[in-house]
């Protein structure tokens, strides 16, 4: 039997013709393009400072402000974002911020000659103003234009109040302490309503009482169990569970004529249709803020959202969708306000985790309970629609039409593969464009421009970790910082600056000092 | 008709097969241990069984009993193989530039035959050491059945524990093994449990801990018709490791393997396929890895802290994930005499598939030999390639494989030349010069502190991004082996010349198992009366480390995140390390059965084996820590083994 002797050289040459190829076939790669340029950032400023004490303010010219609290709060930075970029630092024995964007901060000093107190209210850029003096630490109630201090550890005789008048000037009042309010138990000042023209406080009695800033009148409205200033009205809640609203204006108490059982919970105001959502046995409840019709105080004019018992854990308000979400045996929910249309299902049975709701349109949750994985983790369902298999930090863009979420991520770290779901409108996300974002990501945020944040390839520490700016539409990535892991929280000017790119980059740095550092981030236009 | 013999390769390989195989020194009677002793292996931590071969990866080795893939071939710490001694007939040893029927590998290849029960009717061994006992049955049944039952039971408690009480092992394996003319089919099996408790006080969360298992089950036939000779086999195996708690990596495989061979008058030609079909899964398991400081650096406080694997199935990362693993494999090769029983060419190939977690992986690997008898008293052989295999963990673990496909295809090309010459008196002296190129190589990154270590592959999550570095090198080397097999002095001297280098982000440095010299002297005499005496001595240059500048700040920069483009990496070498082993046998032989008994001595000089360079002033995690100070982590040792082998 003969070999043909060919078949050893053609074998030679096949052989030899493939010299040692390897190939992927299928290979696993992103669907975003990494574009291959420098860091677009290499040297960022930075402050020593967290984001939770950090405040955005607005001053008179509309100018962007950033006033960061150091050194365990006992320096104020303020700095300008803008040209000339003006910085200043503010000594200060404590400081209390309002809400973002502000128009002051209240700063407290220690006089150092006789070991008194002095409040002042200060606008983005100043480091005076006039003072308030007390005679120990104050506490602070701080609005925007308004600020309400009393001594602590005394028996205040009085409030302070100092208000910026519209011109900017600032003027001093006193109001009387409300009587018998013990601090320690939650009584004395608690708040002020949304124009800043009336102050809520509790005196000793647990009375409500409503200082009116600019007459100096005081309404009393008895006891009060809970309550909150809303679109004009203070509504509150009586001991005996029956529903109020006072008219800041009229000052004129409304009985609504409806009582909540004790478990049953406010949910919110519905501004459009002058209403209280009530969440409780008997259901969803749209209550009107009108008088009731009949002289009982049980007969409210109220419309049934929805019959069937409500829980308030997972139950929201959104106003802007015209919806109330909330939470029946398990099951999420939404109805509309107007009542134009009955509830509707927006998540399946045994529904055990809510990760995200948009719009009251649509719900991202889990059918795996937090035992499984921990808290925030599990499976990912929207409607019928299973997107995750095991993640974590699943989350909508504003317009609902991408849903973001972190595969593969129960672990210590808190890392997964950011993915993304992009449908068209009144498409069902179960058709909807599936991408593979990034690798290893920690931190992610939208940015008002629709771009994501992203701090990505984290699985080992080191150089290689970077931030990332991940256009998901033209399905680019790019880098913005290297060499950056840890990030905790980004603070983006244009949620409240509209047209302003720049940011707030927080990042934890465990393995230096356990403090955390604010980045002064300009991110290029898309 | 007689089953025959495995296919023969046509690689230049070391072979050991008989007596010498059971009695060499330093090897405490383990087959497998034969190899730590011949040229081109390498020891990068002295005493405990991962070997560097040709300068390669100790992951991309190979082990193979009777054409099976093994995970493992010894057990934890002082265990010996997991195959009994006796039943091995035969270990080959393929360093480098092996023909193409070896594949799936980038590294070197050990491969290991067992025997049938012999035809001469029953035979009973057993054999007890100061820490386990083991044995081996061989039956001769009618109708030319034979069965051979074997394994051994570790019980090394006591004697681990007079040392050290923190520490908890325990081990078994078994293997058994039924012929019928050409039909095998064998099973076998091997587990272990190790456990290394915190010191009193020990910050750590967890104690170092680990679980291996393997089994295998195995049908294969054998037949010859004229000038064809077939091999078939299908095995089924079922793999694990984990923690000692249960917690692991699974894998559970179906394999397929035939060889065809045929051979004319001056041609032969082989081929053969062999594939797996496999299912993994894991659960995290912790081996208290976070215990090092490397691990620790690289992951940070948040899983330092964690402490509860059932919730985190994620913290592996691409080894844990549930896939289906598929491996396909075709090889070819010719040889034809050029010049009759003078040269011998031989030219063949591979192609290997991969698939695993929706990536497929295709290699195609050309090899050639060419086999020269220049004088009947001179020989030349000369065999390399392309040799590639999908990535691999940077140690050898059962169920740990066909992962990561996403990171490509590890190769190393290159080959080597060897020289033999036989000398009087029985003596061969043999000189290979080798060369190696790595490329897309799978590592551990340093042990000591991340200087310099190439960033983790950005496609791998969990501990897996942990604990696998990608880099390219090269491995070149001499070696020379002067052997006696014949008579009653018989031994070897093995030295190697060898240099193994990897391209880090510094530059290119020497690999973190590269040993410059490594010498073993093995003799071993025949004395009257049944004794016979031998001694091994190995004198290795230390590894390489990574010394810093003292007053270097742990960070210094905001961030303490640099590149290590700028650091240093393997700048300095750990001591040169030198053992001695003695061995002792004596055997009774009686009419009807025989008793043995031996003496052995592993490390007599109770030399020091340095593991790597540390710096506790810089693992504090302080601001302001330096690496001032360094300290080598190490222990002296020594393991004596004693026993007795008796039977019929």
């Amino acid at each position: 039997m003969h070999m043909p002797g060919g078949a050893a050289w053609l074998l030679t040459v096949l052989m030899l013709g493939g010299s040692g190829c390897s190939e992927v076939l299928d290979p696993d790669v992103l669907d975003v393009r990494l574009l291959a340029e420098p860091p677009l950032l290499t040297t960022p400023a930075y402050v020593k400072g967290s984001l939770k004490e950090t405040l955005f303010m607005q001053g008179r010219d509309g100018t962007p402000w950033a006033a960061v609290k150091l050194k365990e709060g006992t320096v104020v930075a303020m700095q300008e974002l803008a040209p000339p970029f003006t910085q200043l630092a503010l000594p200060v024995e404590h400081v209390t911020f309002p809400g973002m964007p502000a128009q002051a901060l209240c700063a407290v000093f220690k006089e150092p000659r006789d070991n008194r107190f002095a409040v002042s209210l200060l606008g983005p850029g100043e480091l005076s103003g006039p003072r308030a003096v007390l005679p120990t630490s104050p506490v602070v109630v701080c609005g925007q234009r308004t600020l309400v201090a009393y001594p602590s550890g005394l028996s205040p005789t009085h409030l302070d109040v100092l208000r910026r008048l519209p011109s900017g000037e600032v003027v001093q009042l006193w109001l009387p302490w409300p009587q018998g309010a013990n601090p320690d138990w939650d009584q004395g000042p608690r708040g002020l309503d949304e124009d800043e023209r009336v102050l809520v406080t509790i005196d000793g009695d647990y009375h409500t009482r409503l200082y009116y800033l600019d007459s100096m009148e005081i309404v009393d409205l008895g006891p009060v169990y809970l309550g909150a200033t809303v679109a004009g009205y203070y509504i509150y809640i009586d001991f005996d569970g029956f529903l109020h609203a006072f008219a800041l204006t009229e000052q004129r108490t409304l009985h609504l004529g409806f009582r909540l059982s004790p478990d049953g919970q406010l949910l919110g105001v519905d501004v459009d249709h002058l209403a209280v959502l009530t969440c409780d046995w008997d259901g969803v409840r749209a209550v009107a803020i009108r008088p009731a019709r009949l002289v009982t105080k049980t007969v409210a004019t109220q419309r049934v959202l929805d019959p069937a018992p409500c829980h308030a854990e997972y139950s929201v308000l959104n106003p802007h969708t015209g919806n109330v979400v909330y939470n029946h045996d398990g099951e999420q929910w939404a109805a509309p306000l107007d009542g134009t249309s009955p509830p509707r299902i927006l998540t399946r049975q045994a529904g055990q985790q809510i990760f995200a709701i948009c719009q009251a349109r649509e719900v991202a949750y889990s059918l795996d309970s937090p035992e499984r994985y921990g808290k925030g983790i599990g499976d990912g369902w929207v409607g019928g629609f299973r997107f995750m298999e095991r993640g974590r930090d699943a989350r909508f863009s504003p317009d609902c039409q991408h849903l973001y979420f972190k595969e593969f991520a129960a672990d210590l770290r808190k890392l997964g593969e950011l993915r993304s779901l992009t449908r068209q409108p009144d498409q069902d996300f179960s058709a909807a464009v599936r991408l593979r974002l990034a690798r290893n990501v920690g931190f992610y945020q939208e940015l008002p421009d629709g771009r994501l944040l992203v701090a990505e390839n984290l699985a080992v520490i080191g150089a290689q970790n970077r931030v990332s700016l991940i256009d998901a539409d033209a399905r680019t990535s790019r880098v913005l910082l290297q060499g950056v892991g840890a990030v905790t929280g980004a603070l983006p000017l244009g949620a409240y600056f509209p047209g302003r790119h720049e940011l707030l980059l927080e990042v934890d740095t465990p393995e230096l000092d356990n403090d955390k550092y604010l980045l002064y981030v300009p991110v290029p236009p898309p | 008709m007689r089953a025959p013999r495995a296919a023969a390769r046509e690689s230049e390989h070391f072979s050991l097969s008989g007596v010498p195989l059971r009695t060499a020194p330093g090897t405490l009677g383990d087959p497998f241990r034969v190899v730590s002793l011949l040229p081109g292996v390498s020891s990068p931590l002295p005493g405990l069984p991962i070997y560097s071969i040709r300068g390669a990866s100790p992951g991309t080795s190979g082990f193979f009993l009777d054409g099976m893939r093994l995970p493992q071939l010894f057990h934890l710490l002082i265990g010996g193989a997991v195959v009994y001694a006796n039943l091995v007939d035969q270990v080959d040893f393929f360093p480098s530039g092996y023909d193409a029927s070896i594949g799936r590998l980038a590294g070197g290849a050990i491969s290991a035959t067992t025997r049938p029960a012999r035809e001469d009717g029953q035979h009973v061994e057993l054999a007890v050491r100061l820490y386990d006992v083991s044995g081996l049955v061989e039956l001769k049944l009618p109708h030319d059945v034979r069965i051979t039952v074997s394994g051994h039971y570790g019980y090394p408690g006591p004697l681990l524990q007079a040392v050290e009480d923190r520490i908890r092992l325990s081990y078994w394996d078994y293997q058994l093994r039924l012929d019928y003319h050409g039909l095998t089919v064998q099973a076998l099996g091997s587990y272990d449990s190790l456990e290394i408790k915190n010191p009193e006080g020990s910050v750590y969360v967890s104690a170092q801990n680990s679980r291996l298992m393997f089994h295998r089950l195995q049908v294969r036939e054998r037949l010859r018709r004229g000038p064809v000779q077939v091999e078939a086999a299908l095995y089924g195996g079922y793999d694990e490791a984990g923690d000692v708690a249960g917690r692991g990596v699974r894998k559970l495989a179906l394999g397929w393997r035939g060889i065809v061979q045929a051979r004319w008058s001056r041609f032969k030609l082989q081929g053969g396929v062999d594939g797996e079909l496999a299912q993994f899964d894991g659960q995290r398991f912790d081996l208290g890895l976070r215990n090092l400081a490397f691990v620790r650096d690289a992951e940070g406080p948040a899983r330092v802290s964690g402490k509860d694997p059932d919730r985190t199935p994620d913290e592996l990362g691409d080894l844990g994930r549930p896939r289906t693993g598929v491996t396909n494999s075709l090889w070819l090769q010719g040889s034809v005499e050029l010049y009759p029983k003078r040269a011998t060419l031989t030219v063949g190939g591979r192609l290997d598939v991969y698939h695993a977690s929706g990536v497929t992986l295709l290699g195609v690997d050309p090899r050639v030999q060419l086999d020269l008898v220049l004088q009947p008293w001179l020989r030349m052989h000369i065999g390399g390639g392309v040799y590639q295999q999908p990535p691999s963990f940077p140690l050898l673990l059962p169920g740990i494989d066909t992962f990561a496909l996403q990171l490509g295809l590890q190769r190393a090309t290159g080959g080597s030349v060897t020289e033999e010459l036989k000398l009087p008196a029985d003596l061969t002296l043999s000189a290979t010069g080798f060369y190696q190129l790595f490329t897309n190589v799978t590592d551990l990154p340093p042990l000591g502190t991340l200087s310099c270590a190439p960033p983790p592959p950005e496609s791998l999550t969990g501990t897996t991004a942990t604990l696998m570095r990608v880099t390219d090198g090269a491995a070149y080397g001499l070696e020379v082996l002067l052997r006696r097999s014949h008579g009653r002095f018989t031994g070897w001297i093995a030295y190697t010349l060898g240099r193994s280098e990897r391209v880090y982000p510094c530059g290119v440095r020497p690999a973190d198992y590269d040993q410059t010299h490594v010498l073993n002297v093995v003799a071993q005499v025949q004395l009257p009366r049944g004794f016979s005496v031998g001694a091994r001595l190995l004198v290795s240059t230390g590894r390489p480390e990574t010394l810093l500048p003292p007053s270097q700040p742990v960070n210094d920069s905001m961030l303490g995140l640099t590149d290590g483009s700028q650091g240093v990496r393997n700048n300095i070498r750990l001591p040169t390390f030198f053992q001695l082993d003695v061995r002792a046998d004596k055997t009774w032989q009686f009419r009807r059965f025989y008793v043995a008994a031996f003496l052995e001595v592993i490390n007599a000089t109770f030399s020091r084996t340095n593991l790597y360079l540390s710096y506790p002033a810089a693992e504090t995690g302080a601001v302001g820590g330096t690496y001032g100070q360094p300290e080598v982590v190490g222990f002296s040792w020594i393991l004596p083994s004693i026993g007795v082998r008796g039977g019929f």
